[in-house]
């Protein structure tokens, strides 16, 4: 108490803090010796900063409530008797470099006894600043400032260790700030991204339409196209393994492993096959929490920056071991070592800079069998026809429910509903995105619009993650239908819920869920919208993550592309794009159905 | 295996060193018993610069080790920091290995060790035990090895920083001024 002698200007001084990993300004007062109310220009949310005990003697790091606000509002956000670190902060974004005091670089390590650096902050905040100038012209996409960060935050972690893990939560972008490093270093050589085989279309699909000037091959292991400078080959991880040999003698610049996880056991032939890879700079991208898995998190890090960490016995006597044990100490040791080289950032955390509602759209390919399937069912269409007048309407509709349901599953044609995986793409993803948030107790809504396919994934669910999925469809009557959403809005409630879009796709209130996934595409984008709002409706406090799936090639992509057309325009009746293809001449509309073969 | 249990890293192994010495021939009753007492978690250390304190409960009675460690040499210090520069976020036994190759050892040296008990014999079984617990928690986290031979502090007191460690990350808590936390120093 005693001794509160200087404290010139500590009258409610505004303070900016600037955090490295979010490129982002904490903004914060204090007031007559202690942390005073967030200033009201934003959203509270409480940051671990370092701030001086009430004498001024000592510092220490306590929860602040702040606002966080990006780079480009601090010079005009109105702010009361703004502090020294405010100015310092303002006369950077200027273009200036005036001496930071500790107040604007106040973020504390994991262990709690060490401050960022002010050459640390003010250096990334200016390769980050130059980085997102630089991005403007190199991708067809804006940026956030969180993911400019994370850009330039692979470029110095490849500078300096030669690797690196990047682990946003899913929904983040990670994709796209990888794309955004990989056009970065086009000029340095050819570049590989290895992912799940269910998602190399979509990569295909995202440097296309980000980083138009990269030229994008896909590899299915036939003899490998002639790679240079510039060019980025996209393969998945079983070719990797059985064509490895092929990539040898290759010296990459980059390698990308998407879903890393993949590689979490180092004996597989595909983790030994990844390391045989030489690549300059070797990046890991993973949604899953890696602090939940350390196993996993040791043989990543082992992938991307071999020399970084100890063998494996010592990773787990040091970490796995003492953390399993419920040590809190060896945990913030843990995050101390591996944040040189992991990036983490979660939703909550750049909130402030997220929409409220994030949309992925993920292509997903085909399989053989699928393929196969899909190119036989128009065959037969082809010699059938589709006749005429009245008929032909029933005709088409069968037709394109049957290809739809090709890509939803191949056995809900065949009839062979055996074994399920593997045989599906678009199965395999959902099984992927689930299983990431059921690791991150995000309860996760799933809608269809085929009473079949929801019995598939209910079963598929069960099968794979031993969690009981309900099943919300018309043949419910209104007591089983309460019950299932009262039973999911309740705290310990299912973690998965599948839907159909007709029955489930209005009046429901499921906010419990922040994660939405539409199985299959639907004509009407207003239908799909209005699904997704039974997570984005008042009481929702996250942000909301709307995921689609969409079967590259397919007449998926059709639907897709109808959407992006008429988005603006909700009111058109949900029948009026069959209707549209069905006044198509035979060889159109065959056209349109046919698969378009990439590549 | 037991023996294993302490000083699993490179790190951690010197300090064992101080308990198990490679010229000492006969077995040493006190050992296990200085063992159990790290593993029933009978020994508290704290930190002061290079001074080791540790508080011995054995019984019903504590009694005091003190052990004051040697500064590192100018040459260790400079080896160290050379290859810390950057790059090398753990210190691992690759590490080590490097450091004594290129001529520093980084193992301590005891400028004193001190005990409260009344023992007569050279060595009493709480030294021994706070050896071995030094080398756990060093296992654990091996910049304690460097820590209490006062590396970080002459690394970070400025003037003879011998490593010009490019724009280095975090700065320790304690060596900043608080005055200095809302205005820039002079």
């Amino acid at each position: 108490m005693g001794t509160r002698q200087k404290l010139p200007e500590a009258r409610s001084d505004s303070q900016a803090t600037y955090l490295p990993d979010r490129h982002m300004f904490a903004l914060w007062t204090w007031a007559d010796g202690a942390v005073g109310a967030a200033p009201p220009v934003g959203d509270v949310e409480t940051v671990p900063l370092v701030v001086p005990t009430p004498d001024l003697g000592r510092l220490k790091v306590s929860d602040v409530d702040c606002v966080l606000i990006e780079p480009d509002r601090l010079v005009a956000v109105p702010l009361d008797s703004p502090g020294r670190s405010v100015d310092v902060w303002r006369s950077w974004i200027a273009g200036g470099e005036s001496a930071l005091p500790i107040a604007a670089h106040a973020v504390p390590d994991a262990t709690g006894v060490a401050v960022t650096t002010p050459e640390h902050a003010s250096g990334v905040f200016r390769r980050t600043t130059a980085v997102g100038a630089e991005m403007r012209t190199a991708l067809t996409a804006n940026l956030r400032p969180y993911q400019v960060r994370g850009v330039s935050w692979l470029r110095e972690t490849i500078e300096t260790h030669s690797g690196a893990v990047l682990a946003d939560e899913m929904g983040l972008g990670k994709t796209l700030q990888t794309i955004g490093c990989v056009a970065g270093r086009a000029e340095k050589g050819p570049q590989l991204v290895v992912c799940p085989t269910s998602l190399v279309g979509n990569w295909a699909h995202e440097i296309a339409r980000f980083a138009p000037d990269l030229r994008a091959t896909i590899w299915r292991g036939v003899p490998l196209p002639a790679v240079d400078s510039g060019t980025v080959v996209l393969t998945g991880y079983p070719t990797l393994r059985t064509h490895s040999p092929a990539l040898a003698g290759i010296q990459w610049s980059t390698a990308v492993f998407d879903e890393a996880q993949v590689l979490k056991n180092p004996r597989t032939q595909v983790s030994k096959a990844a390391r045989t890879i030489a690549a300059d700079a070797r990046i890991a991208l993973t949604g899953t929490p890696v602090e939940n898995h350390l196993d996993e998190l040791w043989a990543l890090l082992n992938l991307v920056a071999p020399h970084l960490f100890g063998n494996r016995a010592q990773f787990r006597r040091r970490f796995v071991r003492p953390i399993a044990d419920g040590s809190p100490a060896a945990s913030a040791r843990l995050r101390g070592a591996i944040e040189p080289v992991v990036l983490m950032r979660k939703k909550s955390q750049v909130a402030g800079s997220l929409p409220p509602k994030i949309h992925a759209d993920l292509i997903c390919d085909l399989t053989e069998e699928q393929e196969r399937l899909y190119d036989r069912l128009l065959e037969q269409v082809i010699d059938d026809g589709f006749g005429s007048g009245a008929q032909r309407q029933t005709k088409v509709l069968a037709v394109l429910t049957s290809l739809k349901q090709v890509c939803n599953h191949p056995g809900l044609i065949t009839g062979d509903l055996g074994e399920l995986s593997g045989r599906s793409g678009k199965l395999d993803l959902c099984t992927d995105i689930v299983a990431n948030n059921l690791e991150n107790d995000s309860p996760t809504l799933v809608f269809t619009q085929y009473r079949q396919t929801g019995e598939l994934l209910v079963r598929h669910f069960a099968e794979q993650f031993g969690v009981s999925t309900p099943f919300f469809h018309g043949g419910l009557n209104q007591e089983q239908r309460a019950d299932i959403v009262r039973r999911f809005q309740s705290h310990d409630g299912p973690k998965v819920l599948v839907l159909s879009l007709k029955a489930g796709g209005t009046g429901l209130t499921l906010t419990r869920a922040a994660d939405v996934i539409h199985f299959d595409r639907w004509w009407n984008p207003a239908v799909e919208a209005q699904a997704s709002d039974r997570v984005h409706r008042i009481g929702q406090t996250r942000t909301v993550t709307v995921t689609t799936l969409t079967t590259g090639t397919t007449v998926e992509e059709h639907i897709t592309a109808m959407h992006n057309r008429k988005s603006a325009l909700s009111d058109i009746a949900d029948m009026s794009s069959v209707a549209e293809l069905t006044r198509l001449d035979d060889d159109r509309l065959i056209e349109v159905l046919r698969r378009k073969r990439v590549n | 295996m037991a023996d294993h249990d302490y000083g699993y890293t490179k790190w951690g192994k010197d300090w064992v060193r101080f308990a198990e010495s490679l010229r000492q021939t006969r077995p040493d009753p006190q050992l296990p018993s200085a063992r159990r007492m790290v593993r029933d978690g009978k020994v508290q250390i704290t930190f002061d610069g290079r001074t080791v304190r540790a508080a011995v409960h054995r019984g019903r009675g504590t009694t005091v080790v003190t052990i004051e460690v040697a500064p590192m040499s100018a040459g260790a210090t400079a080896e160290i920091s050379r290859q810390l520069s950057g790059i090398q976020p753990l210190l691992t036994d690759d590490l080590y290995r490097a450091i004594a190759d290129a001529g520093h050892p980084p193992a301590p040296v005891l400028d004193s060790v001190d005990c409260s008990c009344p023992a007569a014999t050279p060595r009493c079984v709480h030294e021994l035990a706070v050896y071995y617990d030094m080398a756990r928690r060093i296992d654990d986290d091996p910049r304690i090895a460097l820590d209490v031979q006062g590396f970080f502090r002459t690394s970070a007191g400025g003037g003879q920083a011998p490593a010009e460690a490019t724009a280095q990350r975090w700065i320790a808590l304690n060596s900043l001024d608080p005055a200095a936390y809302f205005t820039v120093a002079e």
